[in-house]
């Protein structure tokens, strides 16, 4: 079963994207195995979910360059991350670390991330109106996500 | 010798803000030490303005992703202060394992994860993750325990959503209550043990350098209070905690953007080692079994102890969750529906002791519900002060040390307050490589 994870912070503009897309997938009327987790800001709890055995996909504000709204499904493979920088806190841990931290623990699975370009990220607004017109576009990748992976579930 | 020695040590966290460790000193004098803070601010407070009270804490949740759920206590309990809303005492009493799961989390994460690869001298999570991995597994196998604590307690392993002001939306059912009460019995203590005895075996390892400062809590008489009581320092007894302000004065400094703060002393303490220090009696026979294990005893006075009295912590937590469990479990849960009654409109002030320490959540509403004015004070901020003083006495004790040595003791000593600089946005950076 797939394991979808929003990650984000709602306070923060189009940084809410991922838990926005959570709570829009628990209300929708989908018979699709998939598994829900709003992670909210805490990379510790992607971690967590990185080291099941359950395939996981994460939806994430990224910055990619490209235009705001972008939506692009991102692998580890094909993407470089910035290097883990742990510092000083626990405050210090992003996707980025607990990834490599994952992968350093043996996940071998490749990381499926798709990432949203942003437009705004400023305190206190909602989503912009580019990003919210790509809701319905990461709400079919997911669908499309979860039917493979449920394919490859009824094989074995 | 009257030595030269300029540290410079930049900590990038991300996207934006971070905390820079600045030493100069010359000819043996010193002439600065302290943190740097450059966090952009976050307007938490305006961001509140004008919300309604059954909003507030939703967007406090979100402050922090490792802080969440004390924020939304602290919040909770300032809007209720401030209309007047009762609770019961089974919301209370579930409020109470909601913040200890938060505290095993952030404690044992804290302490396993940056705190003990210093004491191995590995570097980071990485090497520990070669040499120790059970210790990293035993880590994430207690957050994974607490977010189970957040998902039947609040209905949501992370930011709750059951939480309400006045009680809860949803009850935990009683076998939901019993599972997790087993799991704390059989995964949560043996786990925390193991940490205990990783933590004992490097104790050697742990600086030996004492600053004896002011130790700042919540405080109450009948237990070691997470969820409620009176401020207690450690120089001049309890104040109640609308008395606040006159605790904390907070003050602007060049270096930092983040406010320090002050009461007796030039600085003060916030966290587990001011709770231990004022409220050691009240631990609970494990925690207090694993206080000795770990040669630690109030009043302590090392800063870097503040990761041994996490530890400690996380035991009590387990096992006053597991007495607080038997506590509903005996009486069985009562479906009773969250207090929806508001009797006055008007300022509140709330205190919890979040993993960092003391928190401050100081609303005034509006006859319409809506928020005027908020004040939020942190731990982080509270304890900015004392850093620095800790690193002026710390520096000149160390000064024959290398150069490498004295900058690690000082990245370990602003590790042990675990300071909570930026945490707002999560945002991924990403670089193709084509």
């Amino acid at each position: 079963m797939l394991k979808v994870i929003g990650l984000g912070n709602i306070l923060r503009g189009d940084d809410g994207i991922g838990p926005v897309i959570i709570h829009k997938l628990e209300e929708s009327s989908w018979s699709l195995p998939i598994r829900l987790c709003d992670a909210g800001c805490d990379a510790f709890t992607i971690l967590d979910q990185l080291l099941g055995s359950e395939p996981v996909i994460i939806i994430d504000c990224a910055r990619m360059g490209k235009e705001p709204g972008t939506v692009q499904k991102i692998s580890a493979k094909d993407s470089e991350l910035l290097p883990a920088n742990l510092g000083i806190s626990l405050h210090g841990y992003s996707l980025s670390e607990v990834w490599q931290i994952a992968r350093s623990m043996g996940v071998k699975n490749d990381l499926a991330v798709i990432g949203v370009e942003p437009d705004s990220v400023y305190f206190n607004s909602g989503l912009s109106e580019v990003v919210k017109k790509s809701i319905p576009i990461i709400m079919q990748m997911v669908a499309e996500e979860a039917k493979k992976y449920a394919e490859k579930d009824s094989h074995h | 010798m009257k030595k030269d020695l300029q540290i410079d040590v930049h900590h990038v966290t991300r996207v934006e803000g971070h905390g820079n460790i600045v030493i100069d000193m010359k000819q043996g004098v010193l002439q600065k030490a302290q943190l740097e803070i450059v966090e952009p601010p976050r307007y938490f407070e305006a961001m509140l303005k004008g919300r309604n009270f059954q909003e507030v804490a939703i967007i406090t949740s979100r402050i922090c992703g490792i802080c969440a759920l004390g924020h939304q206590m602290t919040s909770l309990k300032a809007t209720e202060a401030a209309l007047g809303i009762e609770i019961s005492g089974q919301t209370e009493v579930l409020r109470k394992i909601l913040i200890h799961g938060a505290t095993c989390q952030s404690n044992t994460l804290h302490a396993l994860f940056l705190a003990t690869p210093d004491l191995l001298s590995v570097g980071s999570v990485f090497s520990l993750i070669n040499t120790h991995k059970e210790v990293v597994l035993a880590a994430l196998r207690l957050k994974r325990l607490a977010n189970d604590i957040g998902d039947v307690i609040s209905g949501r392993a992370i930011h709750p959503i059951s939480c309400v002001p006045g009680g809860f939306t949803k009850l935990p059912t009683e076998k939901e209550l019993t599972d997790l009460r087993k799991k704390l019995v059989e995964e949560g203590l043996p786990d925390v043990k193991f940490a205990i005895e990783v933590i004992a075996s490097l104790a050697d390892k742990i600086p030996d350098f004492t600053r004896e400062t002011e130790y700042i809590s919540v405080y109450s008489d009948k237990e070691y209070s997470f969820y409620d009581g009176d401020i207690c320092s450690s120089d001049s007894g309890t104040t109640p905690v609308e008395n606040y302000l006159e605790v904390t004065n907070e003050f602007v400094v060049p270096h930092s953007s983040s406010k320090h703060a002050r009461f007796n002393r030039s600085s003060y303490f916030v966290g587990a080692l001011a709770r231990f220090n004022n409220s050691y009696k009240f631990l609970k026979p494990k925690a207090k079994a694993a206080a000795e294990k770990l040669g630690l005893s109030a009043p302590c006075f090392n800063p870097y102890m503040n990761t041994v009295a996490q530890m400690v912590e996380v035991t009590h937590c387990i096992e006053d969750s597991i007495e607080l469990m038997d506590r509903l479990l005996s009486g069985g849960i009562k479906p009773e529906k969250a207090n929806n009654e508001i009797t006055q409109y008007g300022r509140g002030i709330a205190t919890t002791e979040v993993p960092r320490g003391i928190l401050f959540h100081d609303y005034t509403y509006n006859r319409q519900g809506n928020i005027e004015a908020a004040n939020c004070v942190i731990p982080t901020g509270q304890n900015l002060a004392n850093i620095d003083d800790d690193m002026k006495k710390l520096v000149p004790e160390i000064i024959e040390e290398s150069k490498e040595d004295i900058t690690l003791k000082l990245e370990m000593l602003v590790r042990a307050y675990d300071p909570c600089i930026s945490c707002s946005v999560h945002m991924l950076d990403v670089e193709f490589v084509f």
